[in-house]
């Protein structure tokens, strides 16, 4: 029987994993910037002196992600546009389609498929199944149950229980 | 309250975790669910809360978890990035997997719906599934509710279920009469032999395995104790018929079945929701 103290140690183990991922991390990474810069020490301690050099400790988020992304869903919902709202701050190029009509070439060209569904008022189970054949292996993410039926249908352990 | 995922310290150190972007999780301690306790010898010990953290915020009951989590992680091609916190499924049901090229993410929310935390993991699920591109499963499930911890879970509904039927295509006939009354004690025959588990149209515990004395059905070393078997008149017999059962191989001789393990030892895999055989993973995979 794990007792409330055990629940205790695992904050405890948390809150020492959030000190190594955090701070420590920036930490590591600005030591190998002055390794990298060694050559160049009088530049690279200036630098880490700078303001510059404490910004460095907040890493800056990444510019748009260089990714071709697909997003198959449900045309004209709302879900569809907040999904491509979202995706197009983060991702150079995002365009839409149909998962009713997805198949095994509808990914070509993209690097990532999103297939999704709004389900606002919808039976779940009768969201469109798009036609894929066990040789599909574009990398995809599926999203909800959607996702899961098309994991049943191809035999996937991402498939709906 | 499925908005949410389920803690998993091991887990934070996976790449999805921080690359592109940092995902900062904020945990909660919720009750633990009901559901837990009564699908699993694993979740009656529990807790009375487990730790979370909130992925999406829709204030629903459903929306969190999708695939089963049993017999995930049994194939070198998937791999549960979340558990997700759930009240109807059980304790380790996935929010966030992966299989092959396949990445689900079970939350049901639309981005503006994530918390920030769930959104920075799912642009980085989305980067991280790229690297899967052209990369087909290596198997396929025959029967994802037939790992042998699922043998552990229906043993427990024994005397929950109506519909008797449903129970006689799981287990042995002799042992629902032999159990009936007593699911904590049939779970725990089926946990307790559990290395010893697999199907033949229902769950059975591998005997000849057992009087061969190989302690497990699904361990490197098991396979090449089987492969030994072949080596004395007395025992090639039940080698054979080990071998049949646990491999998709069909090797004259003996000589011939070492040289497929020592050549392939490196990679081999067993899975259990991949039908209980014995597989070998692709060079390099």
């Amino acid at each position: 029987m794990i007792g409330d103290g055990e629940a205790d140690d695992q904050l405890c183990i948390l809150e020492r994993k959030e000190e190594d991922m955090g701070f420590d991390k920036g930490r590591f990474q600005l030591q190998g910037a002055a390794k990298v810069l060694s050559g160049f020490a009088a530049l690279a301690a200036a630098f880490l002196c700078s303001g510059a050099g404490a910004a460095a400790e907040e890493p800056a988020p990444p510019a748009k992600i260089a990714m071709r992304i697909l997003y198959a869903g449900h045309p004209g919902s709302a879900r569809e546009k907040d999904f491509v709202e979202f995706l197009g701050k983060h991702f150079t190029q995002v365009q839409t389609g149909d998962l009713a009509t997805f198949n095994d070439k509808s990914a070509d060209g993209f690097d990532v498929a999103i297939l999704d569904y709004d389900n606002d008022g919808m039976d779940a189970f009768k969201f469109p199944r798009p036609k894929l054949s066990q040789n599909y292996a574009h990398a995809t993410v599926t999203v909800g149950v959607a996702g899961g039926l098309i994991g049943s249908q191809l035999r996937l352990k991402t498939g709906y229980e | 309250m499925s908005d949410a995922a389920q803690f998993e310290p091991l887990q934070l150190e996976h790449e999805v975790f921080s690359k592109p972007f940092p995902v900062k999780p904020a945990y909660e301690m919720w009750p633990t669910p009901d559901n837990y306790r009564e699908t699993s010898l694993v979740g009656k010990a529990l807790p009375a809360k487990i730790k979370v953290w909130r992925v999406q915020n829709t204030a629903q009951n459903i929306g969190g978890v999708v695939s089963c989590g049993y017999g995930y992680s049994d194939s070198p091609d998937a791999e549960v990035l979340a558990p997700g916190y759930n009240l109807g499924k059980q304790y380790g049901d996935v929010g966030i997997g992966r299989h092959a090229s396949f990445l689900q993410w079970g939350f049901s929310a639309s981005p503006s719906q994530m918390t920030d935390a769930g959104r920075a993991l799912f642009l980085n699920c989305i980067c991280y599934v790229r690297k899967f591109d052209g990369k087909p499963p290596l198997i396929r499930a025959v029967n994802v509710y037939a790992s042998r911890e699922d043998a552990v879970r229906y043993a427990l509904l024994i005397d929950r279920v109506r519909d008797k039927s449903f129970l006689s295509n799981i287990f042995p006939d002799a042992q629902l009469t032999q159990y009936q009354g007593k699911a904590e004690a049939f779970a725990k025959f089926w946990q307790d032999n559990s290395e010893l588990v697999y199907r033949d149209k229902v769950y059975r515990v591998d005997e000849e395995l057992k009087a061969a004395g190989i302690a497990s059905n699904r361990t490197v070393a098991a396979l090449g104790q089987m492969i030994g078997l072949l080596n004395d008149e007395k025992t090639a017999e039940k080698g054979r018929l080990l071998l049949k059962r646990y491999t998709e191989e069909d090797f004259a001789t003996p000589g011939q079945w070492q040289a497929w393990f020592d050549a392939s030892k490196d990679r081999i895999y067993f899975s259990d929701v991949g039908g209980y055989k014995f597989r070998i993973a692709p060079a390099g995979y």
